[in-house]
């Protein structure tokens, strides 16, 4: 069982963790950082294990996370920074890479981070033409012109374009 | 369904070369949870393997504003849905309707689902909203008490029942309660606060039916939001008795008493009253109540007319009455203090902070034992006891009698900010004249640019006539005393659209909209 209190001045020192990436490399993160993520956390607290593999998670996206993480888990920033930092963080982000943090942040249950990604990649399909999603995101159209009309008829009112947006 | 599963997971496999489909399914869901339920449903057409997503989200949200079309289609559509749901067993995790009139029709329709969603169990967040003022209040079936993983609960123009002894609320989960005229007993209210250990945030806006408030034990609450500015029918007034040591932000509007004696608050910061009865010894043992307390608003509170308050931790202080106080300030750490009033009160400051800004908002005169030399005077006092920090001194509207003579005014007092508000009358230069008696300011403004829908009335164009004239070009005619004091006065223009022109120096200020006299210093100080 590790804990996170920190006795004597043997382990004055702050404890840390190393997590490996799927392609090999090394982290060395702090364990207040580390536990922001649950199953991180879960880990930590059945094994003694200081190293921990993650075997689907890459170098690129293991490194943005664990940014995110650190900073949440300086207590010198204040709420707004955090928040300020989470808005940073997402934009200009590719959504192929809001993609590999999304799969990341589930796998990892970080709750928080996983919801401002989701949020983000949702904003860029917000007031968007369907074609528009489909060329954005090589969605190949496989109904038949007759099949998509079926299923537009069905939900009519949603494609009434007299429709106001929610806010 | 299982074939059907089957043939779905075929269908994407077929299609999973894209960039977004071979997403895990409660991923695409929690990403299509902030969508529109339109825009949910519309990406139904994106390909087979999009086919159900959009429609088995677990998200049911509908306002009928935002829908074109007659309520009976609006009902029908929901309707529609909602049995999609039930047929596939799918349980709603958040269910948001906003209507604007409670009627027959949507009783039947509320009544016929609302037990549905919530046996279901998933529903986390319930949101039902009618925002018609004139609607009825919707009885809420007591069914709803029984939503045990409710973490969020909103509503507006609902009625709650009265609750019998044995009925169970199982809100164990609940975080967030909000009430917006809400016909609510003050037992249910106890009974659903004593049922959620986890509650965080109670907002409780209008509501009907309240008498005394009791917020017991409620060891996680962060924000106390009431606000009762409508109603209150009771002479008294409601009473107000929160204990909750976590709470960090209360907000209290209406006209209430509020309990806090013995009291205390370890980890509140924010503290905003208004019309609210307090007494004098409300701030006695203030550093022990509020000892972490940074914003205080005290907004036409009674019953305080002298009061000593003593704070390390405050920031932001500000004070509005209607009424003449007397207090005694000792704020070490303030970097802002606010006073507006018609009443010019006595208050002595002490602080130790270096850098800070006070703001004085003079509202019209409408005492009539009005006592223009006695009111100088508490001016010029209220002046000294604020010099240590930059001043903003806003004059809305100045009196019509005005002393001739000067005396028993102290050293003139620097002010950063001087604004003019309200109509300029013929006492305008004598007023003016008493005002450079007792401070200097480095910046004159007008409201009337301040405030956009202000009609610019001939009076006002007068006030800046003068002030123009009188401040930048006809200075050394030296008709006042303080033109001697005149340093390098500038002046800043600007029409209606808010362009920045400087007028020349023959050109009388006609046409000029708004206007400030803007220097670092317009006068010479010692």
């Amino acid at each position: 069982m590790v804990t996170t209190d920190e006795k004597g001045p043997l382990t004055a020192k702050k404890k840390s963790v190393i997590i490996r990436s799927c392609d090999g490399d090394e982290f060395l993160v702090s364990e207040s950082a580390a536990v922001l993520s649950t199953s991180l956390k879960k880990i930590l607290e059945e094994k003694e294990d200081r190293l921990i593999h993650l075997s689907d998670i890459d170098n690129k996206t293991l490194a943005m996370v664990i940014a995110y993480l650190s900073t949440h888990a300086d207590d010198g920033l204040s709420d707004d920074l955090k928040r300020s930092f989470d808005q940073e963080f997402v934009s200009g982000k590719e959504f192929d890479v809001l993609k590999y943090l999304v799969l990341a942040t589930d796998t990892l249950q970080v709750t928080c981070l996983c919801y401002t990604v989701a949020k983000k990649m949702a904003d860029i399909m917000k007031n968007k033409l369907v074609e528009w999603v489909r060329r954005e995101f090589d969605i190949q159209n496989d109904y038949t012109p007759e099949a998509e009309a079926e299923i537009r008829r069905l939900d009519a009112w949603a494609w009434d374009d007299r429709q106001l947006e929610d806010d | 369904m299982e074939k059907q599963a089957a043939k779905r997971r075929e269908e994407d496999g077929s299609s999973s070369m894209d960039r977004i489909s071979n997403l895990p399914q409660p991923i695409l869901h929690h990403i299509l949870s902030f969508l529109s339920q339109r825009e949910a449903i519309q990406t139904c057409v994106l390909s087979k393997s999009w086919r159900y997503r959009g429609s088995t989200r677990p998200y049911f949200e509908f306002r009928e504003r935002c829908f074109n079309a007659d309520k009976e289609t609006f009902l029908s559509v929901m309707d529609k849905i909602l049995h999609r749901y039930h047929d596939q067993k799918i349980s709603v995790q958040k269910f948001l309707v906003e209507m604007s009139m409670v009627d027959s029709e949507s009783i039947s329709f509320l009544e016929k689902w609302i037990p549905l969603v919530i046996l279901n169990k998933g529903v986390n967040t319930f949101i039902l909203n009618f925002l018609s003022y004139t609607s009825a209040h919707f009885a809420l079936p007591s069914i709803v008490y029984k939503a045990e993983f409710l973490k969020e609960l909103n509503l507006k123009r609902c009625k709650l029942s009265q609750l019998n002894p044995l009925d169970e609320v199982l809100f164990k989960h609940l975080q967030k309660l909000s009430l917006t005229y809400v016909y609510i007993a003050d037992e249910t209210f106890e009974k659903i606060m004593s049922s959620c250990p986890l509650i965080e945030y109670v907002n409780l806006e209008g509501c009907e039916g309240l008498k005394n408030i009791k917020v017991n034990k409620a060891h996680k609450l962060k924000n106390f939001d009431f606000d009762d500015y409508l109603i209150s029918k009771e002479e008294d007034g409601l009473s107000i008795e929160i204990d909750a040591p976590t709470v960090e932000s209360i907000s209290i509007m209406g006209r209430t008493n509020w309990f806090h004696h013995h009291k205390n608050f370890p980890y509140l910061k924010c503290l905003h009253l208004e019309n609210v009865r307090l007494s004098t010894k409300s701030f006695d043992n203030f550093s022990f109540d509020y000892p972490c307390l940074e914003e205080l608003e005290l907004l036409f509170c009674h019953g305080f007319e002298e009061f000593r308050l003593l704070s390390r931790s405050i920031k932001h202080l500000t004070i509005a009455v209607d009424r003449s106080i007397k207090a005694a300030i000792d704020a070490t750490n303030i970097l802002h203090f606010g006073f507006i009033s018609n009443f010019l009160p006595s208050i002595s400051f002490r602080t130790t902070s270096s850098k800070w800004k006070s703001r004085i908002h003079l509202m019209d005169y409408v005492d009539v034992h009005y006592d223009a030399s006695s009111s100088f005077l508490k001016l010029n006092e209220l002046l000294k006891a604020l010099s240590r920090s930059e001043i903003s001194l806003h004059i809305e509207d100045h009196p019509l009698v005005v002393p001739d003579t000067y005396t028993g005014f102290n050293k003139p007092v620097v002010v950063e900010n001087l604004i003019f508000g309200g109509h300029s009358s013929s006492s305008f230069p004598t007023f003016l004249n008493c005002l450079f008696h007792i401070c200097r300011p480095k910046k004159i403004g007008d409201e009337s640019f301040l405030v956009e829908e202000i009609e610019w009335e001939r009076e006002d164009e007068q006030r800046a006539e003068f002030l123009c004239k009188n401040l930048l070009m006809e200075r050394e005619m030296r008709r006042y005393f303080w033109q001697q004091d005149l340093e390098e006065v500038s002046m800043e223009a600007f029409d209606r659209n808010g362009k920045n022109g400087i007028p020349s120096r023959g050109q009388v200020c006609q046409n000029v909209l708004c206007q400030t006299i803007n220097s670092n210093k317009i006068f010479a100080f010692d």
